[in-house]
């Protein structure tokens, strides 16, 4: 079983009265609202976070891409792993992704993936999300009507990029490219394994499948309600007579680790509220532009990725009732475990996102949560899927073959 | 009237259309959230003339989406149409992208267009001039904004109440889809290069309510088109054929009916 840290960077300062006062978080959340010293400190802490995380043994540490908001402040992800590349060792930087829909030409992706690959000794997982519609729509005005036809073809596009050793001309509909050869290629061959971030569309289930791609299920409406997704997943990869196993299947789960049960309501509880407060906090009209959903996808009743109808499901609750209904997994570390086991044997998946840092949660309480999981909860949890092999995770170079960046030191005249 | 299909050119999805009336033809234009069906306004025009009314490709039961990429190929489209019928020249009763769509025929194919009535036309931008984003709206009630009064959607889309809320939900979402592939992110469709060409006498209708579409736009296209005119229609948002179709029928009758 493989655990992955994951820090979405909300910006933590969103006033009180956000709900009352804005209409949403994305698309047109008002820019006055964001200060830049402080953006300063946050990107540090968030970044540290995430260091921290590989030093405690996780397996991958995440980043990933979203634009015009203040849910998640990485717009380019790319940067946020090159800098985790130099200052981390073993651990996999899963870049949970880059929204290839949204590059023109689409060869940067290919190029900046291969340079992190590279960078980081082959340590990249590749992620290939679509993008919300507030993401890929609205803030960066792609057409909803063209936009699954786009990212099929940057996907063709990308894969031949990095396997094909000769140069070629790419005559697509939405790329035209007489000379495709990028420099450098990936460490990974044929390339960095491929993770595919889909919220509730059923053709990512056939994708996914049918090219051996690792099915990334993210939702903040907790694993009771992703049952019937991930189902979904397992149930298409058995009717095309594949191979079950869970580690082409990974979730993002919100999780709270204290000492106590009450100490989890009383001193984390806070920041998940800011979180389904604030930061879902979306205006219906930016979450789903007509042709975002395919027809089959709005037959089959599911909700756009974030931000659909359903997402403020969590707002009001208390914070039993987020722990009842799989909101959240919290409590101390013996609750934990035994709600994460459920998790992992109900979704059955080999792989989770453990999003620890919450909200507004400041540092020092997100590193005393993540230890907690590190040492209390995650090494009980290793044995499960014993048996299966992953092929989804990176496959580094060996150590002799590992550069050794050199330390940080202060410069000679300071 | 009746409601038929037509297969323009070999290899390409079936048109379907109303046909209905006698007299000189009009080609009907429909705007960004489809048609009822047989709409009053239609049914109403096609006393005096003989109504052609096609779904564009992409909207209502049409498709072929995939078939058309630019206006230019919506021109073509539509005078494919027209010679598959054998009508050589109509008159023409564009609304809201139907009207983009009508402005561009006349522009390019001057010699098939008799006349012209341009209502609530979309497919010029102003920076000055903001409208309502129409496709930033609230999925659940999509076209409420295409109207002066929202409660009014209730009536005249969502039709009698015996259609699955599902399927309409799924319609308006294709309809507007499909008007998306034309009209996003902005709706600047280059055609205020191309107005200066038309050559038929041109009425153009603004609606006071259309927040989509503000009414100070219909100066814009009255300036570039050499033979126009103007008129307001007021208590009506965007879709006027909707909420003014008595209205909407006697204007574009009676500009298709007065002598040059």
């Amino acid at each position: 079983m493989k655990f992955h840290w994951f820090n979405l960077m909300p910006y933590p300062y969103l006033p009180d009265d956000f709900r009352q006062k804005y209409r949403s978080v994305w698309v047109d959340v008002d820019s006055r609202l964001y200060d830049p010293v402080k953006g300063h400190r946050i990107y540090h802490d968030y970044l540290d976070l995430l260091e921290f995380a590989a030093e405690l043994g996780f397996d991958g540490i995440g980043v990933n891409e979203h634009h015009a908001n203040a849910y998640g402040l990485m717009p380019s992800p790319a940067l946020m792993a090159a800098t985790l590349a130099r200052r981390t060792r073993n651990v996999s930087i899963v870049l949970l992704g880059m929204s290839i829909a949204l590059y023109n030409p689409p060869t940067r992706v290919a190029e900046e993936m291969a340079m992190l690959d590279v960078i980081s000794g082959g340590r990249l997982i590749a992620g290939f999300p679509v993008g919300t519609s507030m993401d890929t729509n609205y803030a960066f005005g792609a057409n909803p009507a063209t936009l699954r036809e786009r990212y099929q073809e940057n996907h063709d596009l990308i894969i031949r990029a990095w396997t094909d050793p000769d140069v070629f001309a790419w005559n697509g509909r939405f790329n035209k490219l007489r000379y495709v050869n990028i420099w450098p290629r990936p460490i990974q061959k044929p390339h960095p394994p491929i993770w595919i971030p889909g919220g509730g569309s059923i053709e990512t289930w056939d994708f996914c499948a049918a090219r051996g791609y690792n099915y990334s299920y993210l939702s903040f409406s907790g694993f009771k309600r992703a049952a019937q997704l991930m189902n979904g997943f397992h149930d298409r990869v058995a009717e095309l007579g594949l191979p079950f196993n869970p580690y082409q299947a990974s979730f993002a789960q919100q999780i709270i680790v204290a000492e106590s049960d009450a100490e989890a309501e009383e001193s984390y509880f806070q920041h998940a509220k800011y979180f389904f407060e604030r930061c879902l906090h979306i205006y219906p009209g930016f979450a789903d532009a007509p042709g975002y959903r395919t027809e089959a996808t709005i037959r089959a009743g599911l909700k756009a990725q974030v931000g659909g109808v359903s997402s403020g499901g969590a707002v009001g609750k208390s914070y039993r009732q987020c722990v009842d209904e799989g909101f959240l997994v919290a409590g101390n570390p013996d609750q934990v475990t035994e709600q994460m086991e459920h998790l992992i044997t109900s979704l059955r998946v080999g792989h989770v996102f453990c999003l620890l840092h919450i909200g507004d949660m400041p540092r020092e309480k997100c590193e005393k949560s993540t230890r907690l999981f590190a040492e209390k909860v995650m090494p009980r949890l290793r044995h499960l899927w014993q048996g299966y092999e992953d092929h989804w995770s990176p496959r580094p170079l060996p150590p002799h073959l590992m550069a050794e960046p050199r330390p940080i030191r202060q410069p000679i005249n300071a | 009237m009746e409601q038929l299909t037509l297969t323009v050119r070999p290899g390409t999805a079936p048109v379907h259309f109303f046909r209905g009336g006698a007299g000189e033809p009009v080609l009907y234009l429909h705007h960004l959230a489809g048609m009822q069906g047989w709409e009053p306004a239609i049914a109403e025009l096609a006393t005096k003339f003989e109504v052609f009314a096609p779904y564009h490709p992409g909207w209502g039961p049409s498709q072929g989406l995939d078939d058309v990429e630019t206006g230019l190929d919506l021109v073509l489209h539509y005078i494919d149409f027209l010679d598959a019928l054998g009508l050589d020249r109509v008159h023409v009763v564009g609304h809201s992208i139907g009207a983009w769509i009508g402005a561009e025929l006349a522009a390019i194919r001057p010699d098939r267009v008799r006349k012209l009535v341009l209502f609530t036309p979309i497919g010029i931008w102003d920076d000055e001039i903001r409208g309502e984003d129409p496709f930033a709206q609230n999925p659940l009630r999509a076209t409420e904004v295409l109207f002066a009064d929202p409660a009014r959607r209730e009536n005249l889309i969502l039709r009698d109440g015996t259609v699955d809320p599902l399927e309409n939900y799924v319609q308006e979402m294709k309809d507007l889809k499909a008007a998306a592939k034309f009209l996003w992110p902005i709706p600047d469709t280059g055609v205020i290069r191309r107005l200066p060409r038309i050559q038929a006498p041109t009425m153009l209708v603004g609606a006071a309510a259309d927040r989509v579409v503000p009414p100070a736009y219909i100066p814009i296209w009255k300036a570039h088109i050499p033979r126009a005119e103007s008129k307001t229609i007021l208590d009506a948002g965007h879709l006027v054929n909707l909420e003014q179709p008595s209205r909407f029928a006697t204007i574009a009758g009676s500009w298709f009916l007065r002598p040059n």
